[in-house]
């Protein structure tokens, strides 16, 4: 076998595994070194992921914003219950420090702690999507919400349902590090 | 030499004569990346300005096609770079939520048809439907490597029919 059927066979392994993994092998830059080298390896591999690309698009059926949109009330209330429970008279003086730790356990016995920030979001993929949605209550009293949304490489799960599949959801509280003054 | 005299002309770089004649080999090129019609220009353009710039490391013993490709090459992957660092390029991925369901462009289509059935199966399963890969090989019945085998293979044949 010759050192570049080697070469172009590696670098095939590598487009193969990023594929199967669901990434874009366009978005790895040592990879894209090696193709630079090899233009016209760089053109089947750029033509093959615009293809794939083309064939995801087909698959999708349905809008990720109405599936977001019908995501969203759940996050807000579990924001909004979140806080309820969470917030508590704050320290009479002093600056507040807003660093982040652990919550601690005595959070929901009503402990005088000052919340001062709360951060909710969620990841779902919908038709070929990622999708990131956050609440977040800011100390000043806002509602922060905000809505991403990116193209993953494949759509990873069949149009079979018309529900988005919530991979994660993930709260953070930020709050005065005086935890309990008992 | 009196003064007043046009100076002897400098002989022209032999990439000048080059150039111009490389440039439907290079034009063919760039679209072979899938670069959109309204950018062609423009990364030819900069394909040849880069390659004027470094007209003094070019071999003239060297096929100028070959080396304008690895220049034009090197353009696009900067070019993507740059815009993949530029706020806002996650956005411009969001799809139309009005959009139906994009038709498969005929020319796609046919290069899948060429594909033996087996492979397209397996394409069309794990890039279209989304199934996992252990999904399609508890389905099919086959082991796991040998339906990554099928899509490899696949996507290989797809990508080299394409050109």
């Amino acid at each position: 076998m010759s050192g570049s059927k080697r070469s172009r066979d590696a670098l095939w392994q590598r487009v193969h595994a990023h594929l199967d993994a669901g990434r874009d092998p366009l978005r790895d830059a040592e990879l894209l070194d090696a193709l630079a080298a090899d233009p016209d390896l760089l053109a089947q591999v750029a033509g093959l992921v615009d293809d794939l690309g083309a064939l995801a698009a087909t698959g999708r059926t349905r809008s990720p914003r109405r599936a977001a949109s019908r995501a969203l009330p759940w996050i807000l209330a579990a924001a909004a219950a979140a806080a309820a429970v969470l917030v508590g008279p704050g320290p009479p003086d002093g600056p507040a420090d807003r660093g982040s730790s652990p919550a601690p356990s005595s959070f929901a016995a009503g402990a005088p702690e000052r919340v001062v920030g709360f951060r909710a979001s969620t990841v779902e993929r919908s038709d070929g999507q990622r999708i990131e949605r956050s609440v977040e209550l800011r100390p000043d009293g806002r509602v922060v919400a905000r809505t991403r949304a990116s193209l993953v490489w494949r759509p990873p799960s069949p149009p079979r349902t018309d529900r988005p599949e919530v991979l994660s959801f993930r709260a953070e509280v930020t709050f005065h590090p005086q935890v309990s003054e008992d | 030499m009196p003064e007043g005299a046009d100076a002897p002309a400098e002989p022209a770089h032999p990439l000048a004569h080059l150039l111009p004649a490389e440039e439907p080999g290079l034009r063919r090129f760039v679209r072979s990346l899938r670069v959109p019609d309204g950018e062609v220009d423009d990364l030819v353009q900069e394909a040849f300005a880069r390659a004027w710039r470094s007209r003094d490391a070019w071999q003239a013993e060297r096929p100028a096609g070959a080396w304008l490709r690895k220049i034009a090459a090197r353009a696009w992957i900067d070019r993507r770079a740059t815009r993949a660092r530029l706020p806002g390029a996650l956005a411009e991925d969001v799809t139309d939520p009005r959009a139906d369901p994009a038709p498969l462009r005929d020319d796609l289509e046919a290069a899948l048809a060429r594909l033996p059935p087996q492979e397209r199966e397996i394409l069309l399963r794990f890039h279209q439907r989304g199934d996992a890969l252990r999904e399609i090989a508890d389905e099919l019945g086959m082991p796991l490597n040998t339906v990554k085998s099928h899509l490899h293979r696949a996507r290989q044949r797809l990508a080299e029919g394409r050109r």
